[in-house]
């Protein structure tokens, strides 16, 4: 004997439910069919699970003018329901915290790729693509002043290194600028995308500009340890122990005084 | 104020759904766009929205009604969709063939309350879902001075317990509701490739003469199916489904909808518009 089919207003709360609660539907999609609601027996529940990405995604459509790019690849690579249907429970919990805002909806992406993108290697393309543009709508809405900097000059032994503007240093697999590049041709051609793993720095400089610098994987550190206090001495004995080693670390911050990340705030002790 | 009026028989107005392209295009083709359709529910969220009004006239569409669904919306939603049909003085409201909210049956598994979404949902296609069109529509007709014309959703998958196709579904609700329609042409094509159809031939079977009003908008292609998609162009596919179908089509407004765009090339929008226009002519 075959069940009655499930009327429609059972089958509209069973849809209902599991869109808007995608911890539901992964509940039932546990389960045998049979144990199953009658309104989910019959149902595909991937399929179901796919336009829980779509509503996902719709969601996030105010957030699209900073991420143009991101969308543009995910659009173009096959993956936006993929990554929305993967988000929607964790995005479920950011809403019920009211996580709402623009910024928020953008962070929340950003801090779900970096685990979603483990080391597919298209996933890890978004996750840059989508850090950058980030980074760079976060710098668009960040509306403090920065302080004019002194003009850069040649670091001494007790010169003390400052940041200069806002920057963010990132690892990522591809140059972002060049993948945004590639994506603003009519008819993009990914297989133009060079992928290589680089460090790069996004810099907020006072004149208000941005920028993007690659550095060698090592000036993480020394970013890392520029405390606006410590002169170029103590971070050397800090960073290898040894002070003896100053000229070294010199010449490196002097490297990263050239490309703009750090000045300095003394000047060396004037003769007489 | 401005305000839409259209008479059958005279040329198609062609508008855009509103959004962030809205604006510049205006200000690049003042003449291009007859109206803006604008959603209740931006209203609803930022009532400044119906400023556009001082420069185009604006059709009022809505996706809060759930006509094909058992909960219908509060009185006071009904009320403020009431107050922007004589805001706007809309010749009709656009309302999705679908549902929004739900409520859990009694003694069910899950007893609990209403489930409200913000997204439409493809009903079950059953006479079940038909009679309660039927029922709601007389139920909210009466709330308005303009008629309330459905538009097709886009089905993604089967839905379960339905008896009929996408287009037995449409054309069924169409005459026994006596329900004018607004046509989807992407959401169609979705549906087609979505449930195996062909596009054409089973749009066809739509009572065509019906349709007021059409809305194009891009689709795409991702985890095996087809999805709509307002931030990417118009799809040829969708010109040559209106092409076909315009002998008789009695439209009398065409919408694209690239609402979720944050921008969009002003000369490919301007060549569609203008496409739109020739195939209706």
């Amino acid at each position: 004997m075959t069940a009655a089919p499930p009327s429609a207003r059972a089958v509209h709360f069973a849809l209902a439910a599991c869109v808007a609660d995608p911890r539901r539907l992964a509940r039932a999609a546990a389960q045998p069919p049979a144990a199953r609601p009658t309104a989910l027996r019959e149902l595909d529940l991937d399929a179901l699970a796919d336009l829980t990405g779509l509503t996902e995604k719709d969601r996030h459509n105010q957030v699209r003018g900073d991420l143009q790019m991101t969308f543009r690849l995910l659009g173009l690579t096959g993956q936006e329901i993929e990554l929305f249907r993967d988000y929607a429970p964790v995005s479920l919990q950011r809403r019920a915290r009211r996580l709402i805002s623009p910024a928020e909806r953008i962070d929340g992406l950003v801090e779900f790729t970096e685990t979603w993108a483990g080391s597919d290697p298209q996933r890890c393309l978004v996750r840059d693509l989508l850090r950058y543009e980030h980074t760079v709508a976060a710098f668009r809405r960040d509306t403090t002043l920065l302080a004019d900097a002194d003009v850069p000059r040649a670091l001494e032994p007790d010169s003390v290194p400052t940041k200069h503007g806002s920057a963010v240093t990132v690892e990522a697999t591809c140059d972002p600028l060049q993948v945004v590049n590639v994506l603003r041709s009519r008819t993009p051609d990914l297989s133009r995308i060079e992928r290589r793993p680089q460090v790069l720095v996004y810099l907020r400089i006072p004149s208000a500009r941005f920028r993007v610098l690659e550095v060698e994987s090592g000036a993480l550190a020394l970013l890392a340890a520029v405390d606006d206090m410590s002169d170029v001495r103590e971070l050397t004995q800090r960073l290898l122990g040894d002070d003896r080693l100053v000229q070294a670390v010199l010449t490196a911050y002097q490297a990263l005084a050239d490309l703009g990340l750090v000045t300095t705030n003394r000047t060396p002790p004037s003769c007489g | 104020m401005q305000q839409l009026t259209l008479k059958r028989g005279e040329p198609v107005a062609v508008g855009l759904a509103n959004g962030p392209i809205v604006r510049p295009f205006l200000e690049w083709s003042p003449s291009r766009v007859d109206y803006v359709e604008v959603p209740y529910e931006q209203l609803r969220f930022d009532p400044t929205t119906i400023d556009i009004q001082a420069q185009v006239p604006v059709l009022l569409h809505c996706s809060s009604m759930s006509i094909a669904g058992f909960v219908l919306p509060a009185e006071k939603t009904l009320d403020q969709i009431a107050g922007h049909v004589a805001c706007t003085r809309t010749p009709w409201i656009g309302e999705h063939l679908a549902f929004i909210s739900a409520d859990a049956l009694d003694g069910g598994d899950a007893v609990e309350g209403t489930v409200e979404l913000t997204y439409t949902v493809c009903p079950q296609l059953s006479e079940e879902t038909v009679q309660r069109v039927d029922q709601n529509l007389k139920s909210l007709r009466s709330r308005f001075d303009v008629p309330i014309i459905l538009e097709n959703s886009p089905q993604y998958f089967p839905i379960p317990g339905s008896t009929l196709t996408m287009p037995e579904f449409v054309a069924t609700v169409a005459k026994q509701c006596d329900v004018d329609l607004l046509l989807d042409i992407t959401h169609w094509l979705i549906t087609a490739g979505n449930m195996r159809l062909d596009s054409a031939e089973s749009a066809e079977a739509l009572p065509l003469e019906r349709v007021r009003e059409v809305h194009l908008s891009g689709l795409s292609h991702q985890s095996g199916r087809w999805w709509d998609d307002h931030a990417v162009p118009v799809p040829d596919e969708a010109f040559e489904l209106l092409e076909r179908l315009a002998p008789r089509l009695q439209a009398q407004a065409v919408t694209f909808e690239y609402n979720w765009a944050p921008s969009i090339p002003h000369t490919v929008l301007a060549h569609q518009i203008d496409r739109v226009r020739d195939v209706l002519s």
